[in-house]
């Protein structure tokens, strides 16, 4: 209350000013019809801005709702993308379920992050995850409610990239000690990749859609003793930022990793 | 309040109004002689009184001449200048500034037609409610201006009316 008072004591005689100004002002308006004009046009235009930066305060607060119709119409769109016939003779019937990031752990060695949706929400272990820029990790374990996810930079992730429209692939390797960087190792000696290339998801396994973006090449190394080489890669994802996720699904993934159990 | 003020207060103000109804425009404007205790008065002045006193002194003058408020509007932001001039310009150990009614009769002369100037600019600003109107006015500003300036010097010689420093 006493702030108010100082306040007041302080600034008093400004704001009188503005008062007397105001009354002087609406004076003029209601003789003059220029003036009367132009304080129409101030004012209009002067709660057009304030309205406008109200709209602002309370778009941020619509912005969770947006986000969520966002992700339901990128799943559509996902699913339309990634199940088109036939892709690299890749089954048809790839699921994806919008998730978002509850916890998130990296640059560490055990990197992983959680998301919003378990069991319950129709996924299972090891789908793939995706963020809307590339590849995140795969699901490792699940509750009812919730799943752990590895990322790319966890040493237990690995994954088949490959080179678009060519036959380039090779094996991601995470190590922590180059982060942000990850190592693909077992390209073909000949296989023709230079720094800047994009590599993206084979779709072998059923764990990601064909073609989804992983990263892109840093520098190469070449291996002269086992004939190979060793790409860096700098993945799309920022996992400093993203907090939307897919993880990808599907139907047939199970019966086709049973199978390759088999012994 | 000075009584010195209220008495120049009221005589400018007759004057102005006498002028403006029984002489009206001999000269191509009427000189704004309401303004003579607002350029002389302003330092010993509270600045709320002052405000309000110029904000009356405008309605009066606005009431007589039919102009809604622009006197009004034009006066009491001068006013608001002159005491933010004094705050820009007061010196807390107050020993260095020179006061003004010391100055010269040459300094004096500018700083009055500067005052003058400013309260013109101010007055052609609210009538056209657009600076470019200003600039597009400013031969009428500037006549005006001196007009002004002219008669108020005038009549300071008349009343030796020097400007008051409350130091």
């Amino acid at each position: 209350m006493w702030g108010i008072f100082r306040f007041l004591k302080r600034y008093g005689n400004f704001f009188l000013y503005l008062m007397l100004l105001s009354i002087s002002l609406v004076l003029l308006a209601q003789n003059r019809a220029r003036a009367g004009y132009v304080l129409n046009r101030w004012t209009f235009n002067g709660m057009n801005l304030l309205a406008e930066r109200i709209n602002l305060i309370g778009n941020y607060y619509y912005l969770n709702s947006q986000n969520r119709a966002l992700q339901q119409e990128n799943k559509r769109l996902y699913e339309q993308l990634y199940n088109r016939p036939p892709v690299l003779g890749v089954p048809q019937g790839f699921h994806f379920v919008p998730a978002e990031v509850v916890n998130k752990n990296y640059r560490s060695g055990f990197d992983f992050i959680v998301i919003d949706k378990g069991a319950s929400g129709g996924i299972a272990p090891d789908d793939g995850v995706i963020s809307s820029q590339g590849v995140v990790g795969t699901v490792r374990a699940l509750s009812d409610r919730f799943a752990k996810v590895i990322t790319i930079y966890n040493p237990q992730f690995s994954l088949l990239v490959g080179k678009p429209h060519s036959e380039v692939t090779g094996f991601i390797q995470p190590d922590y000690r180059i982060f942000p960087l990850v190592r693909v190792t077992d390209v073909p000696y000949e296989a023709v990749v230079r720094a800047g290339d994009t590599l993206v998801t084979t779709g072998n396994s059923l764990i990601f859609a064909p073609g989804i973006p992983v990263g892109r090449v840093d520098s190469i190394q070449t291996d002269f003793q086992s004939r190979t080489k060793v790409l860096f890669l700098r993945p799309f994802t920022d996992f400093r930022r993203f907090r939307l996720a897919y993880v990808i699904h599907h139907d047939l993934r199970q019966a086709l990793d049973s199978l390759n159990n088999e012994p | 309040m000075s009584r010195k003020f209220f008495i120049l207060w009221f005589i400018s103000l007759a004057v102005h109004l006498l002028w403006m109804v029984n002489v009206g425009f001999v000269l191509p404007y009427i000189p704004h002689f309401f303004l003579l205790p607002f350029l002389l008065y302003h330092r010993p002045v509270k600045t709320s009184h002052f405000l309000l006193l110029a904000f009356v002194t405008g309605l009066i003058v606005d009431a007589f001449s039919g102009t809604g408020g622009l006197y009004a509007a034009a006066l009491l932001s001068f006013a608001a200048l002159q005491k933010l001039y004094d705050r820009w310009t007061a010196d807390p150990l107050r020993e260095k500034i020179r006061p003004e009614s010391q100055a010269g009769l040459l300094q004096r002369a500018v700083v009055f037609a500067v005052q003058v100037l400013v309260f013109e600019i101010l007055f052609y600003f609210f009538d056209g409610m657009s600076v470019t109107y200003v600039f597009f006015r400013m031969g009428n500003v500037l006549t005006h201006a001196f007009e002004t300036w002219l008669f108020l010097w005038l009549f300071t010689g008349l009343f030796i009316y020097k400007p008051i420093s409350n130091y």
